[in-house]
Formats: structure tokens, sequence, C-alpha cells
């Protein structure tokens, strides 16, 4: 597969080789490692800034650069420095590890997410389905951190934390399920081809809102902010996490915010689609970065929902709405309509 | 969509062999039920590893999405809340003749698939047949071909569930 | 213990959703009468889960 070098004269060109591949840029540069931890710390100093602006206050401003854009690295220092407290008899081999694992689960699915026509890791014809099966290990890892730091509030905190996600993934699948049946395949790039003429959002777009309300809840943003519900809980299920661990938990829940902000994009905005002046990918950053300020604005606006009318909404109202929207797809496919743009 | 590996096939599977096994034992001797259950999840994982090498990656999904997705969840959630009432470990002592019975066992399973194999002699295939079962050719085949098994599985996870609920409520 | 019922129905609606993705992507190329399946499937498994529902919401079960 490989001209494997025989020679010392042969490294050189041999590295160069595999650094200019296609694998390589895409699993390391972009969309791969480097881009996701630079748009991980990225999201925090934005959702601080936009926050404070929205609340009439300035936000970071002195870690340097404009406008403090280096808080991240600022941020990032002192938690490496800080203490790890672990509390007592808490088990310690789960709690250092189920934050780097919720890093990986994090990024995971960004192998299957294209960022523009050849932007993708890995084209995989079950891409959707993988991206919701690696989103559903998410609230077992929760819990068993709740559980590791042997804690009262973490532990209810885990507790109601698992219920919410768990009652909205099941409307998030079956909205994204009127995507695929207009779309005709599971997998990633050809939903993104097949909005080439219309943006799936006009066809579904009740989906997109049930869908909307379900990233909101899984990604625990207020107004579903009850599993960190400060003035209740301290912090929810990561109240005993200190230090580097919380930094890698931080990083981890930002990376996840970034990941459903693309797959809003990819799903239901039309992917890379857009006037040929901006290459692909820029086009689906910044329609990612549309999602994610959507999704980062209520935080400043609304109140908090208790948490049985929570669940009650994610299991009786969302799910019906989305079942609805199915038939609906259903009907407008059959009849033809969308026949215009070719779907 | 073809599954390209740059090891041969064997390797992997006997890695994942290794893993699922492991963690299976370890999820029925672990003596924290919760370490159980994420070795359990661990040798899903690997069930699932072992579909994607035989060529049915929906399969993989399906799998990781239904067990690890929401089967461990119901047994951490189960085994909190009743540890919680509980508040105790149950500790588990071995019987006697305990190993005896496990390696006739084991025997007995080894001689049995040996037997078989010899049976099926030369048809028995070293790799599946057909090629990867892209879910748009399962897609339909699960719709049209075993609507019957569908109806029947409907059956029996709405029995399942009405049985779980009906034992978990509270009788007045 | 009043959320178990939540837990169970996750479980099921997971494989439900699954099998559904499988019908959503073949819908277009069988026949009306499997659709029509798929629904029976859909109806046979909502009847229980919205009992399941009902007893969830009520208190005095738990």
């Amino acid at each position: 597969m490989v001209n494997v070098p025989t020679t010392p004269a042969d490294i050189l060109p041999f590295i160069i080789s595999i650094i200019t591949s296609h694998t390589f840029i895409t699993l390391v540069i972009f969309p791969g490692m480097i881009h996701l931890m630079l748009a991980s710390a990225f999201l925090t100093w934005y959702e601080r800034k936009l926050l404070a602006r929205i609340q009439l206050r300035i936000g970071p401003l002195y870690a340097g650069g404009p406008g403090g854009i280096l808080q991240p690295v600022a941020d990032g220092v002192k938690l490496i420095f800080k203490e790890v407290i672990i509390p007592y008899k808490a088990d310690r081999t789960l709690f250092t590890w189920i934050p780097l694992v919720l890093i990986f689960l994090g990024t995971l699915p960004f192998a299957v997410i294209p960022f523009g026509m050849n932007w993708v890791i890995a084209n995989l014809d079950v891409g959707l389905v993988f991206v919701f099966a690696t989103t559903s290990v998410f609230p077992s890892m929760i819990i068993i951190f709740a559980w590791a730091s042997n804690s009262k509030y973490p532990f209810i905190g885990g507790l109601r934390s698992l219920f919410q996600q768990v009652a909205y993934e099941i409307p998030m699948w079956i909205s994204a399920l009127s995507v695929v049946m207009l779309a005709g395949s599971l997998n990633l790039v050809d939903i993104v081809k097949a909005q080439s003429k219309i943006w799936f959002i006009i066809p579904a777009f009740l989906s997109f809102i049930v869908f909307f309300i379900c990233i909101m809840a899984e990604l625990e943003r207020l107004p579903f902010d009850l599993p960190e519900a400060e003035p209740e809980l301290v912090a929810g299920w990561y109240t005993e996490a200190s230090g580097a661990i919380f930094m890698a938990l931080f990083l981890a829940l930002y990376l996840k915010l970034y990941m459903m902000s693309t797959l809003t994009t990819v799903l239901f905005l039309g992917g890379w689609w857009g006037p040929s002046f901006l290459p692909q990918p820029v086009w689906t950053i910044i329609k990612t970065m549309a999602v994610a300020t959507a999704i980062i604005i209520p935080r400043a606006i609304y109140p908090r929902i208790r948490v049985d009318m929570l669940i009650k909404i994610g299991w009786t109202r969302l799910l019906i709405i989305a079942l609805a929207n199915v038939f609906i797809t259903l009907l407008v496919i059959n009849s033809g309509v969308l026949s215009a743009w070719g779907l | 969509m073809e599954i390209a590996l740059a090891v041969p096939p064997d390797a992997v599977f006997i890695v994942l062999t290794t893993i699922t096994l492991l963690a299976a034992i370890l999820a029925l001797q672990a003596k924290e039920l919760i370490y159980g259950a994420i070795a359990l999840g661990i040798s899903f994982i690997g069930i699932a590893g072992l579909f994607i090498l035989l060529d049915a990656p929906y399969l993989a999904m399906l799998q990781i999405a239904i067990y690890v997705g929401a089967v461990v969840v119901l047994i951490l959630f189960t085994i909190m809340l009743v540890r919680r009432e509980v508040g105790e470990e149950v500790v588990e002592r071995g019987e006697r003749g305990e190993g005896a019975a496990g390696l006739w066992i084991a025997g007995l399973l080894a001689v049995s698939i040996a037997g078989l194999a010899a049976l099926a002699g030369p048809n028995l295939a070293s790799t599946p047949p057909a090629g990867v079962l892209s879910v748009s050719e399962l897609g339909p085949v699960l719709v049209t071909d075993y609507p019957v098994p569908l109806v029947i599985l409907a059956l029996l996870l709405s029995a399942a569930l009405l049985g779980a609920l009906m034992l978990a409520k509270v009788e007045r | 213990m009043q959320y178990y019922p939540y837990v169970l129905m996750f479980v099921v609606f997971d494989v439900v959703g699954m099998f559904l993705f499988a019908w959503g992507i073949s819908f277009r190329a069988i026949p009306a009468a499997d659709s029509l399946m798929v629904l029976l499937f859909l109806i046979l498994l909502g009847a229980p889960l919205g009992f399941a529902l009902r007893l969830a919401l009520r208190r005095e079960n738990w």
C-alpha cells in the first residue's frame, strides 16, 4: 500500500507523502484533531463573550489578543496546575478515565461528518446511525462518573441528567428519520448532496424544531439546565471534578456542542452548499457557528424547566410531534410535490 | 463499501474475541456490580466489532445503540437504585465442584462444535460468501420479506415491557 | 423508582427507532403494503407504550 523507505534518503519523501496524503490531512488537521481542539476551545471563549454581551457585560478581556481570545489558553493552564481532588472512597480509576473516554466519544462522530465534498474522514454508508450510536453511549458514561464521585450531589444530578438525555434522544432520532426519508440514505455525504437544491429545513421544518429542542436538552443547556442547576446542586454530575479532570470534561462538553451543531448543519441546513465565492468547508463552519449561537443565546434569556415537566415534554409532546412529522413527510413525498427539487 | 484492513483480518478477529470474552468473564466475576456493568458494555462493543468483521455494519451500529446505549443504561440504573435501597454488597462464595462443572461443560461444547464442523466437512466456508450487506439492501429485505417476524417482535417487546411494569408496580 | 418506566420505554423505542431507520431508507422502493406492515409494527408497540406512559404519570403506582 505504501512505499516503505529502504534507504535513509527515502525517509524524507516518505514522511512528506504521508503528511500530504488526504487521510492524514483530514484526520489530523481538518476536520480532525487540531481543528476540533481549536474549535472546542474557541467555543468556550465564544460562549462567554456572547453571554456577556447579551447581559450588557464585557466578558473575557484581559487574557491577551483582541477581546481576550486567549482566555481558553489561560483557563487550560490554570486548570492543569490546580489540584485534582478525588473524594473520599471515590473510585479513582473511573474518576480519572471517564473524562478521557468522553473526549474520545465526543470526537468519534466527527469521523463521519462531512465538512465539504471531500472533507470527510470516513465515508460510511451507515454514517448517521454511527453518530447516533456513539451519542447514545454518553448517558451511561455520565451515570458511571456520577456514581464514581461517591457523593450526594453528583448522584442526584447524574440521575437527572440520565433521564433528561434519555428522554430527548428518541425524538431526536425520529426527527432525523424525516431527513433520512427525504434523502433516501444514511450516508451523511449523500444527505448533504441531496440538499443541493433545497435545504431540508424547508420540507422538514417541524422536524428541525424538534431536533433543535432535543439537541439543547442533550447538551444540558438552559432551559434544560437541571442537571447543572447551580443554586441547587452546585454543578450536578460533575461537581467533584477539579483541575485537569474538569478541563477534560469541559472540553468534552464543548466538543459535543460543536458536534451537535455540525450535525444540525449537515442534516437540515444544507451542509456545505452555498454560493461559491467561499470554499465549501467555510460555509459549513459559518452555518455551524450560527447554530451554536442559537443554542448558546437561550442560556442568557430563559429560566429553567422543572424535571418532571422536562421528562413529560420529551416523552409526550415532542415524540408525538416527531412521529406526526414522519407521517407528514411521508405524505409530502408521496404526493410528489418535492420532485421539482429532486427529492 | 469495502472494509479494507491494513492488518490481516484474523489478527483483528483474535483481538476482538479476546476482548469480548475477557470482558464477559469480568462482567460475571467482578465484585463491584458497576464494574460488571461496564465490562458488559465493553463486551457488547466487542461483539459489535465482530459484526463489522462479518460485513454487517448496520447490525453493528444497531448493537451499539441498543445494547450499549440502552440496555447498559437500564442495568446501571437498576444497580444504583437497588443499591440505594438495599445498601449492602452481596458477597458470593464459590460452591464445591464449581470449577469441575465449568470444565465439563466447556469440554462438551468443544466436542460438539468440533463434531459439527467435521460433519459439515468441505462445505464449511471460512469467509462469508456474500459481500458487505449495506443498509440499502438490508432495509427493503427487512420490511418486505420478514413482516411476520416484525409483528412477532412487536408483540414480544410489548409483552416484556408490560411484564416489567407490572412487576415493578406497587400493588394497592 | 417512579422513573423506571421511562428507561424501559427508552429501550423499546431504541429498537423501534433502529427499525424505522431501516424502513426510512427503503420505503420508496417497496410496495405500499409493506409500509402498512411497518405501521402495524408501530401501532402494536404504541398501544402498550401509551399504557406505560399512563402508568408512569399516575403517582400512586409508585
